[in-house]
């Protein structure tokens, strides 16, 4: 995926997908700027991470049941960590943009919930995932994700959902099976059957 | 050791998307810090989720928010140490469970639920609904009458195991089952089992009596 939706004073209010007049950002882009946010403590490329992705982390807090003041607030609360945690970011591992995305799910997460310890957790899991990482088995950020959104887009129809009410809709399984009629099991194959897809295209590219 | 079972991949999906019952979440948590393939596994379920919110709804932030984050960002960020809390050595129990129950596995108020079994229930409410998880403590050779379940069940073997079906599952092992299961757990060999079951919703006995005696005792 390389388009980022940006333009944080933009039109885009309540609508999907990219406005007319935003900036498309290239993922190496965001990456390096992850980098530089580490290394520099570079505002500017912070500003510019946050202006790419804050719409998005505002979008799925309100998509997911936040009001505007707490959705802003859980885009204040995922920038500070992103600001003080860049350094555990590997450019070499994976996408600048679902990095920031997985912090902002743990603080949305911890809000509604109102869950410390489940906060605590991944941050902790995805911290020493990311240490640990050797560098040779390490893919392209952007190869990465031009591979799983090709896929993703030939998904068929029913794993494709599965998939879209997870992540943007914060639906668990059984919820999905309520919402869409279909057995719980079913659900689960569905979505077994669209990961082991992605995964597939990322083991043929090692 | 090697762990031989796992979450399903669906349910390692919807824990990267966040969007697994507070309680099934908890469990895939402990188990991924004690499965280094499991850990290996959420790096590539990671690389999904950019790509799954490309069409993901956006929402513009207010004028001067970023202004409002820069000049927080001197602040001092709380101490990892703080966060982290009791772990798995201290206690017995993996990380989350540990920070969940507030200690060990002593730390815990045992009851009991039928004879040689003894049991805590929690049930975890959130924005979205309730989820509920249970820890039990079994002695050797007791089984859990046969029921099923009204959505996702999970269960974390932590001492001792517990078989089901043709399996037995060791401690760190993972159980991982739909609403279309009815199953009677058993404890395997000679040793307590202490396990960690999270359900999405409360489980269904097979037996009306077992059940009415059950709602009776408030278990």
């Amino acid at each position: 995926m390389n388009t980022q939706r940006s333009e944080a004073l933009g039109p885009a209010s309540g609508t999907h997908g990219r406005a007319p007049g935003q900036r498309r950002w290239d993922a190496d882009e965001l990456a390096r700027a992850l980098v530089r946010i580490a290394t520099d403590q570079d505002r500017a490329a912070f500003r510019a991470l946050f202006e790419a992705l804050a719409p998005t982390i505002k979008g799925l807090a309100m998509r997911q049941g936040a009001d505007a003041s707490a959705a802003e607030e859980i885009v204040q609360e995922t920038f500070l960590i992103v600001w003080r945690k860049a350094a555990l970011f590997a450019p070499t591992r994976g996408s600048a943009t679902a990095w920031v995305y997985a912090i902002a799910r743990n603080v949305r997460i911890d809000r509604l919930r109102r869950e410390p310890a489940w906060q605590a957790l991944t941050d902790e899991a995805e911290d020493r995932a990311s240490e640990e990482t050797p560098a040779d088995e390490a893919m392209a950020a952007r190869q990465i994700q031009a591979r799983v959104r090709d896929v993703m887009d030939r998904l068929p129809p029913e794993q494709a959902a599965v998939i879209r009410l997870a992540f943007v809709d914060g639906m668990s399984h059984g919820q999905i099976a309520e919402a869409t009629g279909a057995p719980l099991g079913t659900v689960k194959t569905r979505m077994n059957l669209a990961y082991q897809k992605i995964r597939a295209a990322m083991q043929d590219h090692k | 050791m090697t762990l031989r079972f796992h979450p399903e991949d669906a349910t390692l999906v919807s824990y990267a998307a966040g969007a697994l019952p507070q309680s099934i979440a908890l469990l895939v948590g402990s188990h991924i810090e004690m499965c280094p393939a499991c850990g290996a596994e959420m790096r590539l379920v990671a690389a999904l989720s950019g790509a799954a919110l490309a069409c993901a709804p956006v929402e513009a932030v207010e004028a001067g928010a970023f202004l409002r984050l820069a000049a927080r960002l001197d602040e001092a960020a709380p101490s990892s140490a703080a966060l982290a809390g009791p772990g798995t050595e201290a206690s017995g129990l993996p990380g989350p469970l540990a920070r969940f129950v507030g200690g060990g596995i002593e730390a815990i108020p045992w009851r009991e639920a039928l004879p040689g079994i003894e049991h805590c229930r929690y049930v975890l409410s959130s924005a979205r609904g309730e989820s509920f998880l249970r820890l039990l403590r079994a002695a050797p050779g007791r089984e859990i009458p046969d029921h099923a379940h009204s959505g996702q069940e999970a269960t974390l073997v932590l001492r001792g195991a517990l078989s089901d079906g043709d399996r037995v599952y060791l401690p760190g092992e993972f159980c991982d089952l739909d609403d279309a299961t009815v199953h009677a757990p058993k404890v395997h060999g000679d040793a307590a089992c202490i396990c960690a079951i999270a359900e999405e919703g409360p489980p269904k006995f097979v037996s009306a009596e077992l059940a009415a005696y059950l709602r009776q005792a408030g278990i």
